[in-house]
């Protein structure tokens, strides 16, 4: 009896998340100005399909989970793009591993969305099972944070029909800017710390680094690469090199708190620190300058392959061919800068309805292309989210 | 000694209760199963169609795999954590295998390797004494190290000529002959009756006769073996091996097996049908709340929260003082 | 005895547990500086009913009384405040602290000041009370995990003698006590009588309590029988109101005289040594009976489990009657040896499993088609052709061991040997703790195995049992063979006992 009973409270409770997780759906909103067909053949580029029109969807999201903020984020900032959109937002949190990953994509196709997103962090060598997968059941995707490295399947997927395109970070910019930023904080003497061995996006970001260094004449005086315990090994560089004021930190920003550290042990109280990726505590030390620069905000990434595919499905494509559109960092150098990504990133929504309709879906807005689309992501930064928020950046 | 039949004493009232409760709780499985079944088709209109039929198949089948062998060490009382490290490993020596020898060479590497590597773990444990939590942790460190240092990047890609391999019809002949041995294995010979008293009691299975050590050897063997199998269907699957392959595993053959009906700690309680039931059930809510259109936060809560349920309700409380 | 009042009465007492009915209308009453001795069968109630005494338990309905005034103790410390303390046959003390720390737990408020123990203090008194009880070579201070099972029952007795009860409760206590233990226990019984306090004494051995107490209650199926005075306290009486039927005079054997069916050696053991054993050599014949005698520690239960292959040897042999040699529990059972462990629910059996899965364990070998396959048939009919031969109370095969009464459990033990189509068995403590009937069931197969050409080595401390069931008897002392007696009607426990110590 008490098994019995137990299990109907189970299921009870099952049900009540059922209705919870039902109410929270994104409710497709009827925008403003809801824009139907778009008859003009002429005003997109390159004369695709002429009758693109708004019409329901619903769009699945694919990643790790939302426990963490950057999961939390993307998956918000995802959200925006398909409301703004009118669409229905399904998420499958569980693809940790690259067999997840196909499973979620499974799931999501069965549940009945018309497009995807999913990012390979688990490993690209699934994408031509997914490719195939979304052939075969006709669903547009795209991928966001990634790059393909390995040739042949890039080629595969360039043959799907399905397949829009991707959305990445330009990395060796972001490095380059941080490495000048750093120059123009003190930074003259730089220890570099590389969260991995052999990892694209760090390996890129770190070239920006050493080649504005070359320029601006910053010494690179030694490279910790994917150390155990970031604090001793920020300390041995520091007794090795005495001289160092600065630190570039090319990935696992929270780790700033231990090069830090190691760096006021040691004596040191006006060293520069520039980091990748978002962490806790970057607000306190933004405040206090033990931190000047720190990037991060790329959760617009989901936004924006979500608008690539839903263009795609609207029949309103921006190009014909496969395109990739670069994002660029939210780069933070002040308490102040912090605060509004707070405000209106982490917590709020950085662009509105509008703000996307106008810019970013043809169905709202004939004018929209490619190149003013890809303009648009560009202006992505602190100062604008400032400009448009009626705020101080 | 009299040579009557054994004395059957009467089947009171009571006795039919305990029967009863007795038959529920092995039901209870088959009833949740059931029941997710019938929710989700409801909620979604489209689960029971042959396409998402196909998916939840596809995507329980090497759960199904791993957690069919885990059921054997389980038995006894041991949980192999390398399982899931394991198969990664053996996924990334078969796609080696077939991108450097021939694709048809990664089925015996793949097996082979998942063999040696349960036979060491077996060997640590009954020739070396290691207690089997600290043997098989080191060896999923040494396994995940092992497979990150073969895969430069994050992963790596099978030959293109195998994307045509994996088909329904092969999965599922394979899925049959597999489920049969298994099953046979366990629950018809020495060898999975003797394991099943390992997890009882292994001084009272000593008694009687049983070579404990070489029991736990061959458990994990066959465990290994599964994990080399598994590993295999995960590159077909996945297309390749990547660093992330077999993360789960470990985690999702224990979680499926004790929503099967089977306890951790093995023992009388141990059954091969756990693994058939949980694999089913694991997969079909999986499927079946991202249909339903709440995958991400509530799919890790609902599923931590029916595991905690399943655990309390099954774990035996202690019978009321003993009458003397 | 004679003072109007009892000490406790306990009146109409009913109690179950879930279906089971423990206790159905049950009333004593134990008057002061009587020794009230307590038997009944397994089922019989005489735990649940001191447990209800003793505070641990309380009755659905009925009422207690203490001198007369309403008696219910919320829990046993209660009672034991009251005067009514207790001793059970478990381990009742706390292995990871001191003697004086389990003594007086719960009651160490009197030696704190402030909040700060005086341990000096507490250590003194409990070495008071130590001395008091008669054990004064155990030292207050020593942890509790490193004495013996014998010398922690000591600790409890010396804590129930805090305060001198007016009830001192001895549920089974005896059984698992040895010697040295027994007579303390007997002689705080002697002292608490002439204080004129009360014993109420429960155990399953009819002489002891005949020796013992001055009046004995019977329980039978949870109903109060009779309570037998001085005069009518006599074992077969008692043996027929525990059981409710008449029981055989020959409770063990017919024949007082050793009757083997051939000399030809089931078992050599030579020069055996491992542990505390010695140089241990014997034959043991063809239908057989070989007892082994001895203090629990002397080395009589290692011999057995040595023999079948469980314990590492040092050096010696052990030769079945082929003339192969056998050193692991696998080669004993392939040669038809059976071994019953004294731990019966944790080594004997797997008691969490049912029965045909214990039964059939040893035997799996022999049951094998085309090499593998075990059928369950065949299992089934193994299993249900020597529980039936056994005569096994259950409710079918399928049943989990843990339901089993002791007796029967035993008999599935059997039945597993059996199945196998053992020829030797060494059974160790085979009757230990299981009821007058069933205890003359397994003797009765004894003699039956016997009679077919089996042999059986019976290691026993209980004498009687011993004496009564051998063709021969081993003496062992320290880890030795001191002393071999063959079976005749002379034969006394004395003369054994002698040796033993």
């Amino acid at each position: 009896m008490k098994k019995l009973l137990a299990l109907l409270l189970a299921l009870a409770m099952v049900f009540c998340l059922v209705a919870c997780g039902g109410g929270n759906d994104e409710e497709p909103e009827t925008p403003d100005d809801s824009q139907g067909e778009t008859e003009d053949p002429g005003t997109d580029d390159g004369g695709e399909t002429p009758a693109g029109e708004q019409k329901p969807f619903k769009y699945g999201f694919i990643s790790w989970g939302t426990a963490d903020e950057h999961g939390r984020t993307l998956a918000a900032a995802t959200q925006w793009a398909v409301e703004a959109a009118g669409g229905e937002f399904v998420m499958d949190g569980s693809a940790v591993s690259a067999e997840q990953t196909i499973a979620a994509a499974e799931n999501l196709i069965q549940g009945g969305c018309d497009i995807i997103s999913f990012c390979t962090y688990a490993g690209e060598a699934s994408v031509p099972q997914i490719s195939k997968l979304c052939q075969e059941n006709e669903v547009y995707w795209t991928m966001w944070d990634t790059t393909i490295a390995d040739e042949s399947i890039q080629e595969m997927i360039n043959q799907d029909p399905y397949f829009v395109g991707t959305a990445n970070e330009d990395q060796y910019s972001a490095g380059y800017d941080t490495m000048q930023k750093m120059a123009e904080a003190g930074a003259t003497d730089v220890i570099v710390v590389k969260y991995g061995v052999n990892i694209p996006t760090c390996d890129d970001r770190c070239e920006g680094a050493y080649d504005a260094a070359e320029e601006l004449g910053i010494n690179m005086l030694y490279e910790i690469v994917a150390p155990e315990d970031y604090k001793a090994a920020m300390q041995n560089a520091l007794v090795a090199y005495p001289e160092a004021n600065a630190a570039f930190l090319a990935g696992s920003g929270t780790q700033s708190t231990a090069v830090s550290a190691a760096f006021e042990e040691a004596g040191k109280s006006d060293y520069v620190i520039g980091a990748f990726d978002y962490f806790d505590s970057m607000g306190e030390m933004l405040q206090d300058g033990s931190l000047k620069v720190i990037n991060g905000g790329h959760m617009v990434t989901g936004t924006f392959t979500a608008v690539m595919g839903i263009n795609a499905f609207f029949g309103t494509p921006l190009s014909e061919e496969k395109y990739s559109i670069v994002i660029p960092y939210l780069t933070l150098t002040s308490y102040e800068d912090y605060e509004l990504y707070i405000e209106y990133a982490s917590e709020g929504a950085a662009y509105t309805s509008e703000e996307l309709q106008q810019n970013c879906f043809p169905v709202f807005n004939p004018d929209v292309t490619l190149e003013s689309f890809q303009e648009f992501v560009s202006n992505w930064s602190i100062e604008d989210i400032a400009a448009r928020k009626g705020a101080e950046a | 000694m009299s040579t009557n039949t054994a004395v059957r004493t009467k089947k009171s009232d009571e006795d039919k209760k305990l029967a009863f409760k007795k038959a529920l709780s092995t039901a209870i499985p088959y009833l949740g199963l059931l029941i997710l079944i019938v929710l989700f088709q409801i909620l979604t209109g489209n689960f029971l169609t042959a396409s998402n039929l196909e998916a939840i198949f596809d995507q329980g089948f090497t759960l199904l795999i791993a957690s069919m062998a885990g059921v054997f060490v389980m038995a006894t009382g041991n949980l192999d954590f390398s399982l899931g490290a394991n198969a990664g490993f053996c996924c990334v020596c078969a796609t080696l295998a077939a991108t450097y020898i021939h694709p048809i060479a990664s089925i015996p590497v793949a097996i082979i390797v998942g063999l040696i590597v349960g036979m060491v773990n077996g060997f640590a444990q009954t020739v070396l004494r290691l207690p089997s939590f600290i043997a098989c942790l080191c060896m999923m460190f040494i396994l995940t190290a092992a497979t990150q240092s073969l895969i430069t990047g994050s992963s790596i890609m099978m030959p293109v000529s195998m994307m045509f391999w994996e088909t329904f019809a092969r999965k599922l002949i394979f899925g049959i002959i597999y489920m049969a041995v298994m099953i046979v294995m366990f629950k018809y010979t020495r060898v999975g009756k003797e394991l099943k008293t390992l997890g009882v009691s292994p001084e009272a299975a000593r008694q009687s006769g049983v070579n404990v050590k070489k029991r736990i050897f061959l458990a994990y063997a066959i465990t290994g073996l599964a994990a080399g199998i598994a590993g295999f269907w995960f590159m077909l699957r996945t297309g390749g091996a990547a660093t992330t392959t077999g993360q789960t595993t470990t985690s999702d053959v224990i979680i499926a097996v004790v929503f099967g009906g089977m306890s951790v700690s093995g023992g009388a309680s141990s059954k091969i049908s756990a693994a058939i039931l949980g694999t089913l059930i694991v997969t079909v809510l999986n499927n079946g709340m991202v249909m339903a259109g709440f995958g991400g936060d509530p799919q890790q809560l609902v599923k931590g929260l029916l595991f905690l349920l399943v655990i309390a309700v099954s774990t035996k409380r202690d019978p009321n003082v003993i009458i003397k | 005895m004679g003072a109007s009042t009892p000490v406790v009465e306990v009146k109409n007492i009913y109690k179950s547990f879930s279906s089971t009915r423990a206790l159905q209308d049950v009333s004593l009453a134990v008057y002061p500086g009587e020794v009230r001795g307590l038997i009944g069968e397994n089922g019989s109630g005489k735990s649940t009913l001191s447990a209800i005494i003793s505070g641990n338990l309380k009755a659905d309905e009925g009422s207690m009384f203490l001198f007369g005034e309403p008696y219910a103790p919320a829990n046993s410390f209660e009672a034991s405040e009251k005067g009514v303390s207790m001793i059970v046959q478990e381990q009742g003390t706390i292995s990871t602290v001191s003697v004086a720390a389990n003594i007086f737990a719960g009651r160490e408020s009197q030696f704190c000041k402030l909040g700060i123990l005086n341990s000096k203090k507490l250590s003194a008194e409990a070495q008071k009370l130590l001395d008091k009880v008669g054990v004064s070579d155990i030292k207050a201070d020593a942890p509790v995990a490193g004495l013996s099972f014998e010398d922690r029952k000591l600790v409890e007795i010396a804590r129930a003698f805090y305060k001198l009860p007016e009830l001192f409760i001895v549920d089974e206590t005896t059984t698992a006590l040895p010697q040295k233990g027994r007579n303390i226990l007997y002689g705080l019984i002697k002292m608490l009588k002439k204080e004129g306090k009360s014993v109420l004494f429960i155990s399953h051995d009819i002489d002891e309590l005949i020796e013992v107490c001055d009046t004995v209650t019977i329980l039978r199926d949870g109903r109060f029988i009779a309570t037998l005075e001085e005069g009518e306290m006599e074992a077969k009486k008692m043996k027929e109101l525990m059981v409710g039927r008449e029981v055989a005079d020959n409770f063990y054997r017919n024949d007082s005289n050793c009757t083997c069916v051939a000399d030809k050696p089931m078992l050599t053991v030579k020069d055996l040594s491992c542990g505390i054993l010695k140089d241990i050599s014997f034959e043991l014949k063809t239908g057989e009976i070989l007892g082994l005698a001895g203090l629990s520690d002397c080395g009589i239960h290692e011999v057995g489990k040595a023999i079948f292959g469980l314990l590492h040897r040092e050096s010696g042999t052990v030769t079945v009657g082929d003339g192969t040699q056998i050193h692991t529990p696998s080669e004993a059972i392939k040669k038809r040896v059976g071994f019953m462990s004294k731990n019966r629910d944790t080594e004997s059996m797997l008691i969490s499993m049912n029965i045909q899965e214990n039964v059939v364990l040893p035997s799996l070998d022999h049951l094998k088609v085309a090499g593998f396959f075990i059928p369950p048939k065949k299992e089934k009919e193994l299993a249900s052709e020597w529980c039936g031969k056994l005569n096994v109370k259950m409710r079918d095969l399928k049943q989990s061991c843990a339901e089993l009464s002791g007796g029967n459990k035993q008999k599935i033990v059997l039945a597993k040997w059996l199945g196998n189509g053992s020829e030797v068995f060494i059974l160790d403590c085979p009757t230990r703790g299981i009821d007058i009937g069933v205890k003359e069931a397994i003797y009765r197969i004894m003699e039956d195995l016997k009679s077919q050409g089996k042999s059986i080595i019976m290691i026993s401390e209980e004498l009687p049992e011993v004496i009564g069931m051998s063709d021969r008897i081993l003496v062992m002392k320290d880890g030795r063979i001191v002393k071999e007696f063959d079976r005749g009607p002379e034969l006394t426990e004395n003369s054994i006992i002698q040796y033993m110590i």
